[in-house]
């Protein structure tokens, strides 16, 4: 027709046989399912048929940094029931009410939770009581439609750390989009490391085949049909020390409060606390929703992470940031110098500084050592929101650190957006600026975000993004190491640094430090103690310090909720957990404490009279 | 039958006639239990179907070509939009009032049109590179987009319909040998046996075509790396990597879901032996154990309550409409005609033949639908489109020679 090779019509008989041959295919696909195994299926049809059952994968385990088990698998028996026969026999339903303790309403919820699924089994309740399971079992031939599953609940060995490990649960309807892999009803993580990591944890599920007959019972499985075996999740290895993380919740006690200790050099966060808490396995299996209720409106909020949810004004371990942001800025030098009579009169307002009876003529070192807020006062104002805002934001704060935990929060540090949107445009005055400048007023800090600061002044201005997770161990036995953490660079001065952190080093070394009640000669530590005025009572009490001052293994920061003082309620805390870290004992410094206060005392009382610390 | 100066062709309406009875018999069946609805509403598309069929009938062959181009683009543009202001369960509807349409059923329409334009100029001679560059470049994109809504099944019916139409507007068999190959490997490397069996023909096929050195061996290699390849890639990665691939290929899979399905369609199908279980007594059908069963797995209902009898009733009489068309695409005398009846002829053939392997378990789980018989109206109408314009196509044919 056109041309050799166009529209040639051996092509068209070709494509015509190569269709017709697939017809035929399809045509002895049909026979073989219709003549040759028609018998089997039609019995499958008759007898009422497939069940399909899914098969739980077996969730990752979480280790600690040392191997040790923190979150471990358990053993436990859900109650499933086949909606259809259930809608169908209302005598085994009131059975089951009575049983479970499950309101109707509830019952049917969940029984259909599955839009127009009627004839796979649903999961109707979680890790069942022996009592329960007892009487139901014996019940069972005359309760069609029920089914039994082992299931695993999660266990901990060691109580610890609920708050960041996290909990599982059922996935709820309403919360099915954060989950794209999972179905609605699957057990996922809700909180912590569960939720975050759920992808990798969870695994697979793997669904068996199952034929029943009219009664619902299981005849057996179904041939022809290979079941799909679940695939287990992978075990997380998390950076935590175990005995590091007990320490702090153990230093913390009743108090509310956070502890975060961190590895300056790879993010890897050694331990993270928050108190109040509550048992682990308060979620592990079957809650109630009186004890949820009754956690949740709990005044104390047992449920906050306060680690990484809770903002507190810095307080004082500010300052290290406004010192540096000036040194950077050239707002001022490093011999700029102000005099501290206790107080600042700015017009007719007085601002006054911890210590009323002055601190005399305070350079950079003092202001540190001693934490004059006078010289803060006048450097922040001096140096104007704008550069404020810039450079301390280098330092992390007012944004989230990246560390692998939910809803973690941001803080807050203020701009020149954020004052004129809060005060009104030029309504706002340097007295705000002043209380800023001290880490009070509007500034909010999570004590993760203080212990990154931490980690930057160790490290010399530069910071890693905090993490839990040192790898993942897959059920075959291969390793993942995490991600590479993200490096942060401040792009501070290094010699402005190495001044400033010299400064941190006298506040537990120096005659007027604040924290030089509890030097230790074994060690040397770097720290800040803050102490921070908010409007629910007490001050709040912080410490954050690194150590060894030389080489930095470890940066911690401490939160005491209405501690009162960083000195006497925080930074006791965090130097136990550095003399931990670092393999030295507390009896040995107490027996010496006492000596070296004497000595400090007999030195100093030549020098000057001591106020109290702060 | 001759109409003035006109050959009207009558088959194909006829085929299409009883398919559609039939269609909305079973679909009736699987419906009438749960909800009324759904039958109406597919009886009203098949109304209108039919008034686009007759209509696009009567469109003369040069007003389809003049507009071949500008149903591309615009269908491509639908398809752009479809991919931010998708609707539907999802996501791959576009609201008109209370319509939806799927702009991926009528992409599938137009790129027909496209190809079969650009084909049917002959300075477009596939013996060059070139103008299989242009070829490929007019299929990748409505299938590319498709593949992205994701939609993977439908997009797959584009690199067939351009398959189908090369091959019928000549272009060179060692073309499309070496085109197919690197699939062809890929889809054998899942089996040691289907692999071996593959390369060995693409060997003898080397051999016996004299392909010259140089190309043979890139062309070798390209396969080869690609056959070496595929298995390892599979293998390294991670499950839950896996998981999402599998959910990348067809987003509404789940291991219950699917499962399910195709259980519960081989159960039904299996169950309705030679006779079936008779028009509306099928208890599987009418138990509702097959969610999807007005759409993908309509074929099941045929299958339980027609029997074998009644499947290959229907396939035969897809068949006979697949072979008509194969027909009237050598009977007409236009290179343009003849190629957009090859075009519908194969989106038809693809689709029965998937969706049929689909229902009776040889075929994975796509969502294509079972055309004529599936409910669903932007499916049914570009598909009577389609037909409405071979069958106008059908009947201007002169006698040449």
């Amino acid at each position: 027709m056109n041309g050799p090779r166009r529209f040639d019509l051996s092509r068209l008989l070709a494509v015509g046989v190569l269709i017709s041959s697939l017809f035929g295919v399809l045509v002895i696909r049909l026979a073989r399912l219709q003549l040759v195994h028609s018998e089997m299926y039609l019995k499958q049809s008759e007898t009422n048929r497939v069940r399909i059952l899914e098969k739980p994968p077996l969730r990752g385990l979480m280790l600690d940094r040392n191997g040790r088990l923190m979150v471990d698998n358990y053993p436990s028996y859900t109650l499933l029931a086949v909606p259809q026969m259930l809608d169908q026999n209302d005598q085994t339903r009131d059975t089951l009410l009575a049983l479970t303790g499950l309101d109707e309403e509830e019952f049917n919820r969940r029984l259909h939770r599955i839009p127009k699924n009627r004839y796979t089994p649903v999961r109707i309740m979680r890790d069942l009581d022996f009592p329960t399971l007892a009487s139901l079992e014996e019940r069972r031939a005359r309760m069609p439609g029920i089914m039994f599953r082992v299931e695993s609940k999660r266990a901990y060995p060691t109580p610890v750390a609920p708050h960041t490990l996290g909990h599982i649960g059922e996935l709820k309807e309403e919360a099915k989009e954060k989950y794209p892999n999972q179905q609605s009803g699957d057990i996922v993580g809700l909180a912590g490391l569960e939720e975050q990591w759920n992808d990798v944890l969870m695994g697979r599920k793997g669904v068996e085949y199952l034929e029943v007959d009219a009664l619902g019972r299981v005849v057996g499985p179904l041939s022809g049909v290979k079941p799909i075996p679940p695939e287990s999740g992978s075990d997380l290895v998390l950076t935590i020390d175990l005995d590091l993380q007990l320490r702090a919740e153990e230093l913390l006690g009743e108090q509310a409060g956070a502890v975060v200790a961190l590895e300056p050099q790879t993010g890897e966060v050694l331990a993270i606390a928050s108190k109040p808490d509550y048992p682990p396995e308060t979620f592990a299996g079957l809650l109630t929703p009186d004890n949820w209720r009754q956690l949740q409106e709990d005044e104390n909020t047992p449920l906050l992470h306060r680690a990484v949810q809770g903002l507190y004004p810095p307080g004082s371990i500010f300052k290290m940031s406004v010192l540096t942001a000036g040194l950077q800025t050239e707002t001022i030098t490093t011999s700029w110098k102000v005099t501290c009579n206790g107080v600042y009169q700015l017009g007719r307002r007085p601002f006054r500084c911890w210590n009323r009876g002055g601190h005399g003529e305070v350079d950079h070192e003092l202001s540190i050592e001693a934490s004059c807020d006078i010289f803060y006062y006048l450097l922040g104002n001096k140096m104007g929101i704008d550069k404020f805002h810039d450079q301390i934001s280098h330092f992390g704060f007012g944004q989230v650190t990246g560390i692998d935990l939910p809803h973690e929060s941001s803080g807050l540090l203020p701009g020149r957006d954020f004052m004129d949107r809060r005060y009104g445009e030029n309504r706002w005055t340097s007295g705000h600026l002043f209380n800023i400048s001290i880490g009070q007023g509007d500034v909010l800090v999570t004590p993760l975000q203080s212990a990154v600061f931490a980690a930057a002044l160790a490290n010399g201005g530069w910071w890693l993004t905090p993490h839990l997770v040192r790898e993942v161990k897959q059920p075959d036995g291969t390793v993942i190491p995490s991600e590479e953490p993200e490096r942060h660079e401040t792009g501070f001065d290094p010699e402005i640094l190495t001044l400033v952190r010299d400064d941190m080093l006298l506040v537990t070394e120096g005659s007027h430090g604040t924290a030089h009640w509890l030097y230790d000669p074994r060690m040397h530590v770097a720290g800040k103690t803050g102490t921070s005025q908010n409007s629910q009572g007490e001050d709040h009490a912080l410490f954050i310090a690194f150590a060894p001052f030389e080489n930095p293994e470890i940066a911690v920061a401490v939160v005491v909720e209405h501690g009162e003082h960083g000195s006497t309620a925080a930074a006791p805390i965090a130097m136990k957990l550095i003399r931990q870290h670092l393999g030295l004992d507390d009896e040995t410094w107490q027996r010496y404490r006492w000596k070296i206060i004497a000595d400090r005392r007999r030195a100093q009382a030549q020098l000057q009279p001591e106020g109290p610390t702060e | 039958m001759r109409l003035g100066r006109r050959e009207v062709e009558w088959v194909l309406p006829l085929l299409i006639l009883f398919l559609l009875g039939m269609g909305a018999t079973v679909l009736f069946s699987a419906t009438h239990s749960q909800d009324f609805s759904v039958f109406n509403r597919q009886l009203l598309y098949i109304g209108i179907s039919l008034m686009l069929f007759t209509g696009a009938a009567f469109l003369p062959d040069r007003v389809v070509f003049a507009f071949a181009y500008v149903a591309y683009i615009g269908s491509l543009l639908l398809l752009l939009l479809v991919l931010f202001v998708g609707t539907g369960p999802t996501g791959r509807w576009l609201g008109l009032g209370a319509f939806h349409i799927q702009p991926s059923e009528l992409a599938k329409l137009t790129t027909v049109l496209a190809l079969a334009r650009f084909l049917s100029d002959r300075r477009n001679d596939l013996s060059q590179l070139k103008n299989i560059l242009y070829l490929a470049v007019i299929a990748a994109l409505p299938f590319l987009l498709i593949a992205i809504e994701p939609d993977l099944g439908t997009s797959l019916v584009i690199p067939v319909i351009a398959g189908a139409m090369a091959f019928w507007g000549g272009i060179p068999l060692i073309a499309m040998v070496l085109i197919l190959s690197p699939v062809a490997v890929m889809v054998a490397s899942i089996n040691p046996y289907s692999l071996v069996a593959v390369i060995g023909m693409l060997i003898l096929f080397a051999y016996v075509s004299g392909i010259r050195l140089p190309l043979g061996l890139i062309w070798g290699t390209v396969v080869g790396v690609i056959g070496a390849f595929t298995p390892t890639l599979l293998g390294h990665l991670q499950p839950y990597q896996r998981q999402r691939l599998t959910a990348f290929l067809n987003p509404e899979a789940d291991p219950l879901g699917s499962g399910y399905q195709l259980i519960q369609s081989k159960v039904a199908i299996g169950s309705g032996r030679f006779w079936g279980k008779g028009y509306l007594e099928g208890s599987q059908t009418q138990g509702g154990f097959l969610p999807e069963q007005q759409t993908d797995f309509i074929f099941s209902v045929v299958g339980e309550e027609l029997g074998f009898f009644g499947a290959v009733v229907a396939l035969f009489l897809f068949w006979l409409l697949i072979v008509r068309l194969l027909m009237l695409a050598k009977k007409v005398a236009n290179p343009f005609s003849s190629l957009v009846t090859v075009g519908v002829g194969s989106i038809l053939a693809f689709q029965v033949i998937v969706n049929v392997g689909m229902t009776t378990g040889i075929m994975p789980v796509t969502g294509l639908p079972l055309p004529l018989f599936s409910y669903g109206g932007s499916s049914m109408m570009t598909t009577m489109i389609g037909l409405g314009l071979v069958t106008g196509m059908g009947s201007r044919w002169r006698q040449h020679g």
